[in-house]
């Protein structure tokens, strides 16, 4: 029989307890924040410690402590090393951050670059594209509270998902992205131990044999190398990741945040430690068929799995890794999407004499806004996480080539760049319906670099990218 | 389906005559997943002893053909993500732009 492993009341404690330590770091360290660039950009000068911790914590997400054991329920071992590879997006950022710190030393956002790189037409369809992927993934955080509370406790989905988005509008409304990032560096230690301690905990209730037996014997596609869909889901999983780091004003920030010299290091090292994570959690989803376990949905199968195995403690546990893990990307992408509507849509088209002054405070408007936005559509339950978050693979993974070859080369034009997302997104849904989720990321990619290709052939273009450093203006 | 205890039943034969798995719930809903291709039947009994109608699953995974193009594809894609990387980061390490 089915029976929650934590009382409402204790998750209701759990939750109370953390979003007060949270909301009150962030007042601390709100007290410092002074100017946009504060606010925004930590002040330009983020060393390699916190730097490589929040890179790591923010790419540590719901996404990797519930979707990866989804993965691996719906995909078996390709899915939970095929998610391990999302690591790789970290990886190649290392080179493009230091590329991004030299040429635009004085940005805000992705966007900037976009728009100082191929003009206004591409810089919009780019924003249209950052959102569409800025909305999935924040529903998705906000979704995968209120399963975590509901899968662990029984607590209402609305009112998990409302606390937790609550606590993490609060502390980067008051601390910006200097707080995101002390509270990363936090968050980092408790996931790391945490995961840890669970693999410890999991191993030595279940063996191994008996997980492997099982799974054979009752569900075999899990564990067979030839699983069709998995193969595709291989390297899909890995394009999007890149798609989603290339182009999101998340991972942009933090380059232009950190210090001189410190970007390459702290993503690469980031990269390095992320890997384990997913494989981690994943795993836990391998022990469903031994424990004989009903799923009312994919994505709850790491709690509810931790949750049956661990008992009380390790659902404590549990629910304390996954609430850092996602309180850390939340928090991280309210920060980066408001800094994106500030500048690239407040600045860009509304306000364009606007002082830092105003931007700053128009920033925690926006953070307000996102996040009661946010809530009302992650009310109801539309989908599920993994579902929705490789929806918008379609959209990211065609900003890969424009972005690559925007920093590099010369000869990439704005309409070039602009056709081949628009192209690139188009037949990446198109694949996403017709096909599957662990396509549409592939498809996307593919036909940007086709495009972007032959259209600079047609419009050929020799940038200068001594245009790009320059104090950035609208 | 009355009463707040259900068990499930899987079976590759409409008779049930050798059910391959039971499951034992509460809950309203099950995600199956890792099913080789074929047709399965699931019902469920409730409290009252009283069996549901039989719900027909038909599992159809992609052709390996199809699964290999994509991975080949995917493939190719990562292999051009780097190798532009290292062209483009070791064209401008000592330059200015």
């Amino acid at each position: 029989m089915f029976s929650y492993s934590l009382t409402p009341q204790t998750a209701l404690i759990i939750l109370t307890l953390f979003s007060f330590v949270w909301i009150g770091f962030g007042l601390y360290l709100g007290k410092r924040n002074k100017t946009l660039s504060d606010s925004m950009v930590a002040g330009r000068n983020v060393g390699l410690a916190l730097a490589a911790a929040t890179a790591m914590a923010t790419w540590v997400t719901s996404n990797t402590t519930m979707t990866a054991p989804q993965l691996t329920y719906q995909l078996g071992v390709w899915g939970m090393l095929g998610y391990s590879l999302g690591a790789v997006g970290l990886l190649l950022f290392a080179p493009l951050s230091i590329r991004i710190k030299k040429l635009l030393p004085e940005a805000f956002t992705s966007g900037d670059f976009i728009r100082l790189r191929y003009g206004n037409f591409a810089w919009r369809i780019f924003l249209i594209i950052s959102f569409a992927y800025a909305f999935g993934w924040l529903i998705s955080l906000g979704m995968a509270g209120g399963i975590l509370v509901n899968a662990l406790s029984g607590l209402n989905y609305q009112i998990g998902m409302s606390i937790i988005l609550f606590t993490c509008v609060a502390y980067t409304l008051f601390g910006g992205l200097r707080a995101v990032i002390a509270t990363d560096f936090v968050q980092t230690i408790i996931i790391v131990f945490g995961v840890a301690i669970l693999a410890v905990l999991i191993m030595n209730k279940i063996g191994l044999h008996s997980i492997y037996s099982t799974v054979r014997e009752e569900r075999p596609m899990l564990l067979n190398l030839l699983f069709p869909a998995a193969i595709m889901f291989l390297f899909n999983n890995l394009i999007f990741g890149v798609g989603e780091i290339f182009h999101s004003n998340v991972w942009w920030s933090r380059a232009f945040a950190f210090s001189d010299g410190v970007g390459g290091k702290a993503y690469l090292l980031a990269g390095i430690f992320w890997i384990p994570i997913p494989i981690v959690a994943g795993f836990v989803a391998l022990s469903a068929p031994t424990l004989n376990l009903i799923v009312p949905s994919a994505d709850m199968i790491g709690p509810l799995v931790a949750g049956k195995v661990l008992g009380t403690l390790g659902s404590v546990v549990v629910f304390i890794v996954i609430f850092s893990a996602l309180a850390s990307s939340l928090d991280s992408l309210l920060a980066a999407t408001s800094d994106l509507i500030t500048q690239d849509v407040y600045r860009g088209h509304i306000n364009k004499q606007a002082t830092d002054e105003q931007c700053y405070s128009i920033n925690r408007y926006v953070i307000i806004l996102l996040g009661c936005l946010t809530w009302l559509l992650c009310l109801p339950k539309i989908t599920t996480l993994a579902s929705l978050l490789y929806f918008t693979g379609a959209f990211v993974a065609s900003t890969i080539w424009p972005i690559l070859f925007g920093l590099y080369f010369r000869w990439p034009s704005g309409q070039a760049a602009a056709l081949a997302m628009i192209c690139g997104t188009s037949l990446g849904l198109l694949a996403y319906f017709q096909i599957g989720f662990y396509v549409a990321a592939l498809v996307s990619c593919a036909t940007s670099l086709f495009v972007i290709f032959v259209w600079s052939k047609v419009t050929p273009e020799n940038f200068s990218f001594s245009n790009l450093d320059c104090k950035v203006s609208i | 389906m009355s009463g707040d205890k259900f068990l499930l039943e899987e079976s590759t034969n409409t008779e049930f005559l050798n059910p391959e798995k039971t499951h034992i719930s509460n809950i309203y809903a099950s995600t199956l997943t890792g099913l080789d291709n074929g047709t399965y039947y699931y019902r469920i009994k409730n409290n009252n002893n009283e069996w549901s109608n039989t719900a027909k699953v038909v599992v159809q995974h992609h052709s390996l053909d199809k699964a290999f193009l994509f991975f080949t594809l995917g493939c190719c894609l990562f292999v051009l993500i780097i190798t532009t990387l290292i062209i483009g980061h070791t064209k401008t390490t000592n330059k200015t732009f």
